[in-house]
């Protein structure tokens, strides 16, 4: 059987936001995928329990970890460096974000935000893309959004945060191309998440509609970002860099 | 088991157009190592045997229909031999580069013709007859060429690669109804015999892959795996997308 160019299996992947969401979405299937894991998050509980829904069989080391602690992520990249090895790759997936009119938003919310969602993974790239602690051709993929590219009312700060997600990409690829090493982007619509999965039964059948409303495709799944996550860190996908990837059912080509 | 593989084609059916060469062969090849029945198609009889001669699993493959996508009547009568489809690659292509003072009415229709009216031609039949199944996924072969970047003496043939990119969104819209995906790949420079037919001299193409961040060109199964993605039902939300694959190039 030849090798499969577009598996990640034996690569050792680190996932950020690995608690909940499409982060713990994203270390199930990555598990089955063969794909050792280190998952970061801030929120240690809800970690461990990502990780017993993971294939046994790959390895899982879980770390509790502030991304926005920038003097601190040195230490906790030598931590997983020592105790997994070198990274082959590594995905973005934490992200906070707050539904507010701009006018209603403070200086604080759009720090917080940006200092997760951005910060929070240049921190960590900042120490992962070194030498001595990344595997050679070594990927990375961020999670951006769909409200990157077009708008959405409610979202100022979580957009703004997404579309830097978008722009540093770009830099970050070419910075990064002479090393051999890839970055890339991936903008989802709007994805049934458990927690977008309570929200959607919460809302009445009018307001349901009007959030499927522009999707041809209807509502994604966790695993419509996992698998592309899936294939950009796979070596299938060594000469894509610096692209944003939309996972959005068909919202943004209307 | 650690064995899931969401990019598997086992089971699909695709169809490849310009299956005789480059990028088309290379994604006829790889479709197949990826599990797929795959239907090639070109004008080329020869050349589409030894693409054939190629494939993974080639004792149960279907055979190729050889097919001038310029005709109408090949049009339908491939259309017609062919199963129910999972998956159609619209690859063929054809590049003339002429400064602006030398496009002729002859040049301009003929890359036209091949990069944007037959991949047209073929999906309306495809879909007037039904042969995309639901779930399917069609993918054309765009360029950064005029989408993402601009090249002098690239006039016709970026007009013809934009003009297929835009017909590729509207589809994606108009199929998504009927759960039939449409998606797009842009390469920046790859090789295949049609960058080393002479048209460019060895200096110009050293010249043009030190422009890459990746310092090289990119080879036809690095757009074949791209293709696999967006086949495989791991794309199953993926729809009106254009997905460069160019080591870099438009970033800059």
């Amino acid at each position: 059987m030849v090798k499969n160019p577009l598996s990640i299996e034996g690569k050792t992947i680190v996932i950020t936001g690995g608690a909940s969401g499409i982060g713990r979405q994203c270390a199930i299937d990555f598990s089955n995928a063969g794909a050792n894991l280190v998952l970061l998050d801030i929120n240690e509980e809800q970690l461990e329990i990502t990780k017993g829904l993971c294939n046994p069989d790959v390895r899982c080391s879980c770390y509790s970890c502030d991304l926005t602690d920038a003097n601190g992520m040195g230490t906790i990249v030598s931590q997983v460096v020592a105790e997994n090895g070198l990274i082959n790759g590594m995905l973005h997936c934490a992200g906070i974000e707050k539904t507010l009119p701009y006018n209603k938003l403070s200086a604080n919310d759009y720090d917080r935000i940006y200092s997760v969602n951005v910060v929070g993974a240049m921190n960590l790239l900042k120490y992962l893309t070194k030498k001595n602690n990344r595997a050679e051709n070594a990927k990375y993929v961020l999670i951006a959004s769909i409200t990157a590219v077009v708008g959405r009312p409610g979202v100022a700060a979580y957009a703004a945060s997404k579309g830097a997600i978008v722009s540093v990409v770009k830099t970050l690829a070419l910075e990064m191309a002479s090393k051999g090493m890839t970055i890339n982007c991936i903008s989802p619509g709007t994805i049934l998440t458990p927690l977008m999965q309570n929200m959607m039964e919460s809302l009445t059948e009018e307001q349901q509609a009007e959030r499927k409303a522009g999707f041809p495709l209807g509502l994604g799944h966790p695993s419509d970002i996992a698998n592309t996550a899936m294939f950009l860190l796979s070596d299938g996908a060594r000469w894509i860099t610096g692209q944003n990837i939309v996972v959005d059912g068909g919202y943004t080509s209307r | 088991m650690t064995n899931y593989n969401p990019f598997t084609l086992e089971g699909k059916t695709i169809l490849v157009t310009g299956a005789s060469s480059g990028i088309g062969r290379s994604a006829a090849i790889e479709c197949s190592k990826a599990g797929a029945k795959v239907i090639l198609t070109a004008r080329n009889e020869e050349r589409l045997r030894e693409t054939f001669s190629l494939l993974a699993d080639v004792e149960n493959q279907p055979a190729w229909i050889t097919a001038d996508m310029q005709r109408d009547e090949d049009i339908l009568s491939l259309v017609e031999q062919l199963p129910t489809l999972d998956g159609v690659i619209c690859n063929a292509g054809v590049s003339i580069n002429v400064p602006i003072a030398f496009i002729d009415r002859e040049k301009l229709q003929q890359v036209l013709n091949v990069n944007t009216i037959a991949p047209i031609l073929l999906t309306r039949q495809l879909v007037k007859k039904k042969k995309v199944r639901k779930g399917g996924s069609i993918v054309f072969t765009s360029s950064i060429s005029g989408n993402n970047t601009v090249t002098v003496a690239h006039e016709m043939y970026s007009a013809s690669k934009t003009a297929i990119t835009g017909f590729m969104r509207n589809a994606a819209l108009d199929l998504a109804a009927k759960g039939i995906r449409c998606n797009a790949v842009h390469p920046g420079m790859i090789n295949t015999p049609m960058v080393h037919s002479g048209k460019y001299s060895e200096e110009q193409l050293q010249k043009d892959m030190d422009n890459y961040p990746l310092h090289r060109f990119g080879e036809p199964e690095e757009v074949a795996y791209a293709m696999i993605y967006l086949l495989s039902d791991a794309a199953a939300w993926v729809t009106g997308h254009s997905l460069v694959i160019d080591g870099g190039l438009t970033l800059k």
